[in-house]
């Protein structure tokens, strides 16, 4: 049963199986695509920090203008919020959602449960992601490239994990709101993306002005 | 990237394939406005803010000379040119090192009197905020002389001791408080750079000058732009204030 569900995902999918949930193959590249570049990314910045440790003078490869730069950013004590390199936590984390991507994109049956713990782990990563888009704007006062790459793969990532984990509520049993919010997810999203770049823009209009 | 996923992530309900079109376009539609509605009103709020040019708190710093050419009648100068620069900037300090000898040969003759807006327009936590700390300093110098300003000036746009943009390290307030000793003045300079007494206004000159680059120049409160030519800013000085003796040669070279 599951495994027709997950041959044809572009047909309306049978949710009879209450053991797996069903996935497209958009949902399933896109996975395996954030968990590639979220991987480059934490690992980018992982080596740049050891950079920066052996060698205090050492310019990192991000650092393009007062505004856009990530050698700065990594010496923040927010850089390491929990006593250790943000980044590493990254890698971590991002190999999990890269395996996931792999084993989706095969279209390897996986259960509720796991897109549950994935969905998760989504939001506890998306709720950090949000804390360190408030300090790097508003306490740093500057974006950190490869830190930037991390935000948009991990918003976007808990909109397609959550959809897994509960995409069947859309189809009725979840409620109205549950429905909803689930048939505008990617509007929601749009919207949240738009917003965080017009904070970005007016934050630091004075440099971009100097641009135009 | 959302929307690219978007068209592809089709809601599984019971639709038939035309009425889940449209759905699709109602959706891209409806979050299409509500972005440019968001883009546009951002874009005019910040827009607008910017040309509310509030000259009031801004402060220049006034270089002239004895000889300057007045307007008939009154003490005040036939010519005034005000730079609005960073002593952060790269393009001030190219500007600095190309037009500083023949604008400081433009004092001197009495053809201009320079009003100097030091900002803290590239200050930012990465560079120690060091556009601030320098604009405050030279503040806290003219306090004390012009003409230790003007040293103060040129010294931190030479080479040497002007920091790169995007370099790790930026002089210490220590090190412009020597650098003020250096162009001649000591008094309360010391006190007033650890203090930041002008740091406020320094930082808050951008936007009551209303400038968005540095350096901008403004002749007469109009904003001229100048060429890499010293000469063709002579020309223009010559049109507003008349043969002033010395002008002719005043165009210097920018040095190598």
């Amino acid at each position: 049963m599951t495994a027709t569900a997950a041959a044809k995902p572009d047909e309306p999918v049978d949710n009879s199986s209450p053991q797996s949930c069903p996935v497209s193959s958009a949902s399933a590249w896109w996975i395996l695509l954030a968990g590639v570049l979220g991987l480059i990314a934490s690992a980018t910045l992982t080596v740049e920090k050891i950079e920066i440790l052996i060698n205090p003078a050492y310019v990192p490869s991000c650092n393009l203008n007062p505004v856009v730069a990530c050698g700065s950013v990594m010496t923040t004590p927010q850089a390491s919020a929990f006593g250790f390199p943000n980044s590493l936590i990254g890698i971590a984390a991002f190999a999990v959602v890269t395996v996931t991507g792999v084993l989706t994109v095969a279209k390897v049956p996986l259960p509720r449960w796991y897109w549950v713990g994935m969905t998760i782990g989504t939001l506890l990563g998306a709720v950090f992601v949000h804390w360190l888009i408030v300090q790097s704007l508003y306490r740093i006062g500057a974006l950190c490239p490869y830190c930037m790459v991390v935000w948009v793969v991990t918003i976007s990532l808990l909109v397609v994990v959550a959809s897994i984990a509960f995409g069947p509520a859309g189809d009725g049993t979840g409620g109205v709101v549950v429905r909803e919010l689930h048939r505008w997810r990617w509007s929601i999203a749009t919207i949240w993306f738009t917003a965080v770049f017009l904070l970005i823009v007016v934050r630091f209009w004075d440099y971009w002005s100097t641009l135009i | 990237m959302a929307d690219k996923a978007a068209k592809s992530n089709r809601p599984k309900y019971d639709l038939n394939a035309a009425s889940r079109r449209r759905d699709l376009l109602v959706r891209i539609g409806l979050t299409s406005i509500v972005v440019l509605f968001a883009v546009v009103l951002v874009g005019y709020i910040v827009m607008s803010h910017d040309k509310k040019v509030a000259a009031s708190g801004a402060r220049a710093i006034r270089v002239t000379s004895s000889k300057l050419v007045t307007k008939d009648g009154s003490k005040d100068p036939k010519a005034v040119v005000s730079f609005y620069e960073d002593f952060l900037c790269p393009a001030c300090g190219n500007f600095e090192r190309g037009f500083g000898p023949t604008v400081s040969k433009l004092i001197d003759d009495g053809a201009i009197a320079a009003d100097y807006y030091m900002t803290g327009f590239l200050s930012r936590p990465q560079n120690q905020d060091y556009s601030s700390r320098a604009a405050n300093a030279a503040y806290c110098v003219a306090d004390e002389s012009i003409d230790a300003f003007r040293r103060f000036h040129t010294a931190l746009y030479t080479k040497d001791i002007q920091p790169s943009e995007t370099g790790t390290s930026f002089p210490d307030n220590a090190k412009l408080t020597e650098l003020a000793r250096e162009a001649g003045v000591v008094g309360k300079v010391p006190q007033c750079i650890k203090d930041g007494k002008y740091l406020p206004m320094v930082d808050g000159l951008v936007a009551s000058a209303g400038i968005h680059a540095t350096p901008t120049v403004r002749i007469n409160g109009q904003d001229y732009q100048f060429t890499e030519n010293p000469a063709d800013f002579v020309a223009k000085i010559k049109e507003i204030v008349g043969d002033v003796p010395g002008i002719d040669s005043a165009a210097t070279p920018p040095a190598p």
